[in-house]
């Protein structure tokens, strides 16, 4: 019995010449949220794609609560609650007939289901709007509505947060985190958004070029990502000089003509900044600081600082 | 049961269904209106059988293939172009299922339009009067006429469903239905046994009297010797053929 | 409007169907083929193949058909990707929109019958049916020119209604309907359907035909032109309003 929700072993998928997945390997705990990080095109909803079985994988397999998805779709996919690109829905019906539709075809049990999916979303229930007139909004939430209506244990969501006002995606957020937190749900989520990823994920994998970069936990992550010390000076050629002849500091990295990065955060600053004073060169700033998702996930897929 | 149930809610609100319902009524209102107007003593409305061919001769020789062709081709363009498809897929439903359950409500809709068109000719039967042969009899071969019609016209669509699975475009599917009707129009004796709307009505032709004259009218005057269980067998095979193909087309597609 | 027409003709691009259609060009000239060799054999005389491959059937049914379906796909092409509200921003005059596509139906109809007349005679002379004369090439070429110049007016209405829709199954049944139509009020009246009263113009001076209803030609051109006018206001009004 695996321990993982999803477990994916040598995932490819290539289209023609172009590999579009290149033998990735995910793996998504229980009651954990997964961010699936990358730009766009690297590879996030072809992965999600192959997973749910919307398009042939070329070569790997896909293990959906410990089983191969393939031959089990019928046992598997009743479990899960996906969002994929778009939503599409019938633009001839409104939104509670257009979920009544899929609530029917899964069977949901539930008798308010269609009910409190909209509710949770905040669309009205059984109004008169086709679904032709939503906005993008709206049919985002229509979408995420339909992802609930039966309850899932897994949850795959392709950026849910398209279309979405900043009031919209917060909350999304809040309750994509209770229902990880208060429910056990798994939820595999992608996005191109780190900000986003970073509030929400408890796991990250960061996938660039179909390859998959990096699997680890935010908590690693955070502890990976280094302190510095950011000094803004007036003259970083004299700054670099006194660092190394005065201090023997070696392990630093001038960014430009006014900027610094000193890694070694248990310096004296006190001292060095005297010194540089001293030598006439002005300290406009100083401050000790972190690196942030965003800049990691520039490292790791622009190829700086990868161990 | 659920699935083909969904399909049809579906249509809800869809002018498209009311627009053939309306023009069904309009082809039996026709013959209604030729029945009230030619007298019994002419041989083209002398009895029961000329009204209820005359009205099947209207729907079943262009209308409803063309009808049931487009229709098969917004049943699976439609699913496409609102990125449905794999809404659908993902619930699971397998491809099998979708595809057996869009034929299914193709086929009631044919059956439901033929029996409108069938119950219409009763009615035209009654207020023209005068028919001799307005009997439970002929009843019952008109209603057989009607219901064979209705379904096996749709299983002689499943080349052109076919073409709607296997393309994601509406054109293809609709020229295809348009080219498909051409032989049938211009030569069906010579297509019966090959062409499944040929051989559709050389299944007609042994219902009773008046189909086979129908069909022989059809037919430019020659009445056909195929044997209906080669037109049974030859339709039933290529309907088969087009179910697996499609069922294939839609397993080997990506969403 | 240059350009707008050059965009149009650019939009085509990689749109096979559009020209695989212009294969259903070669039917009647290669169903000639089969129907001479059985009937009639060597030394038909050119006009009677001609009717045959390019006067009967093609500017009755085959061609307004092809049309309708053209006029279709170029104005669905637009809702489908939701690529008019692009245009109105450029800003794109509508009525000149509507016209930059009729421009490519008459097009594209003027190609349809000129690859006709080019199967006619290859079809009519290779397998020796005919004899190629310069007389009868030159009228099939005129009465060709004719026939593609007319229906693309003719099916100016069709072009209206697909315009004016955002679906695609209105404009394509609307297409059948139009087309059956019009070759039904043939025998009734000449003069209130356009491709009736095409027929009636292309039909006036082709030897061996008979025209039941007395030949009013200014009628004709009535016809098509009130229905061509109306098609255009529709089309203009509507695309106007539209939000």
């Amino acid at each position: 019995m695996s321990d993982f929700v999803i477990e994916t072993k040598k995932l490819t998928k290539i289209y023609g010449e172009q590999t579009a997945v290149n033998s990735v390997d995910i793996h998504v705990k229980p009651g954990r949220i997964y961010g699936l990080l990358g730009r766009n095109g690297a590879g996030k909803t072809t992965i999600m794609k192959m997973i749910l079985g919307l398009t042939p994988i070329t070569s790997g397999e896909v293990d959906v609560f410990s089983q191969n998805i393939k031959g089990h779709e019928k046992r598997i996919y009743p479990r899960i609650g996906s969002i994929i690109e778009t939503p599409g829905f019938y633009p001839n019906l409104t939104g509670t007939e257009n979920l009544e539709i899929f609530a029917k075809l899964r069977g949901t049990p539930r008798p308010n289901a269609v009910k409190k999916a909209l509710e949770v979303v905040g669309l009205p229930y059984r109004d008169k709007k086709l679904f032709s007139k939503y906005s993008l909004g709206m049919k985002q939430r229509l979408g995420i509505a339909n992802v609930i209506l039966h309850d899932p244990e897994l949850l795959i969501l392709d950026e849910p947060t398209n279309g979405l006002d900043p009031i919209g995606i917060a909350e999304v957020r809040n309750f994509i985190k209770g229902l990880s937190a208060e429910r056990g749900k798994t939820i595999l989520i992608s996005s191109h958004i780190l900000s986003e990823i970073a509030l929400l994920a408890d796991d990250i994998g960061i996938i660039d070029h179909g390859v998959l970069l990096e699997e680890n936990s935010m908590e690693d992550l955070e502890k990976k990502n280094r302190k510095y010390i950011q000094l803004q000076v007036s003259d970083v050629h004299k700054t670099s000089l006194i660092l190394e002849q005065q201090f023997r500091v070696t392990d630093y990295a001038v960014q430009d003509e006014h900027n610094l990065r000193l890694y070694d955060t248990a310096l004296d600053m006190a001292a060095i900044n005297k010194a540089l004073v001293v030598q006439d060169v002005a300290v406009i700033s100083s401050q000790i600081c972190n690196d942030t998702l965003e800049d990691y996930f520039k490292q790791i897929t622009g190829g700086e600082g990868i161990a | 049961m659920t699935i083909i149930a969904t399909e049809m809610q579906k249509w809800k609100r869809n002018k498209i269904v009311w627009c053939i319902l309306a023009l069904t009524l309009l082809l039996g209102a026709l013959a209604i209106e030729r029945a009230c107007s030619i007298a019994r003593s002419s041989p083209y409305m002398d009895n029961f059988g000329d009204l209820y061919t005359m009205a099947f001769k209207n729907l079943s020789s262009l209308f409803l293939p063309i009808v049931l062709g487009m229709f098969a081709t917004t049943l699976f363009f439609d699913e496409h172009k609102n990125d449905t498809l794999k809404e659908l897929l993902i619930i699971p439903i397998t491809k099998v299922q979708l595809y057996f359950s869009k034929v299914a409500v193709m086929i009631l809709m044919s059956v439901g339009l033929c029996l409108i068109t069938f119950l219409l000719c009763v009615v035209g039967g009654l207020i023209a009067g005068g028919f001799p042969d307005l009997n439970a009899e002929t009843l019952i071969d008109a209603g057989l006429l009607y219901l064979v019609s209705g379904l096996l016209i749709p299983i002689a669509m499943l080349p052109i469903v076919f073409l709607a699975t296997l393309s994601k475009g509406y054109i293809l599917p609709i020229g295809a239905t348009l080219l498909y009707l051409v032989p049938v129009v211009i030569a069906p004796a010579h297509f019966m046994g090959i062409h499944p709307l040929a051989s559709v009505m050389g299944i007609y032709s042994h219902i009773s009297e008046a189909t086979a004259a129908m069909v022989e009218i059809l037919m430019q005057g020659v009445l056909p010797d195929t044997s209906p269980f080669i037109c049974a067998g030859s339709l039933l095979l290529i309907g088969a053929a087009s179910a697996a193909a499609s069922v294939m087309a839609l397993k080997k597609q990506s969403y | 409007m240059l350009k707008l027409i050059q965009v149009e003709f650019l939009k085509l691009r990689r749109r096979k169907f559009i020209w695989l259609m212009l294969l259903a060009a070669l039917f009647m000239p290669l169903a000639a083929v089969f129907y001479f060799a059985n009937i009639k054999g060597t030394g038909v005389e050119p006009i009677e193949f001609y009717k045959w491959t390019a006067f009967s059937y093609t500017p009755w049914i085959i061609l307004p058909v092809v049309l309708g379906m053209l006029c279709t796909m170029l104005m669905y092409n637009e809702n489908q990707y939701d690529i008019l509200k692009q245009l109105w921003i450029v800003p794109v005059n509508k009525v000149a929109y509507f016209f930059s596509k009729f421009v490519v139906v008459l097009t594209y109809s003027i190609c349809f019958m000129l690859i006709i007349a080019a199967a006619s005679i290859l079809t009519g002379v290779l397998p020796g049916y005919i004899t190629f004369d310069s007389a009868s090439t030159l009228y099939l070429l005129r009465k060709c020119m004719e026939i593609s110049l007319l229906t693309a007016f003719a099916v100016l209405p069709v072009l209206a209604v697909a315009a004016v829709q955002k679906g695609y199954i209105l404009p394509v049944c609307l297409t059948l309907v139009y087309t059956f139509l019009g070759f039904i009020l043939l025998m009734v009246n000449m003069y209130l359907h356009p491709l009736s009263s095409m027929t009636a113009i292309v039909m006036r001076d082709i030897p061996g035909v008979v025209i039941t209803q007395p030949l009013n030609i200014p009628g004709a051109f009535l016809c098509i032109g009130v229905w061509s006018v109306a098609s255009v206001m529709l089309a203009g009004a509507v695309l106007k309003k539209r939000k």
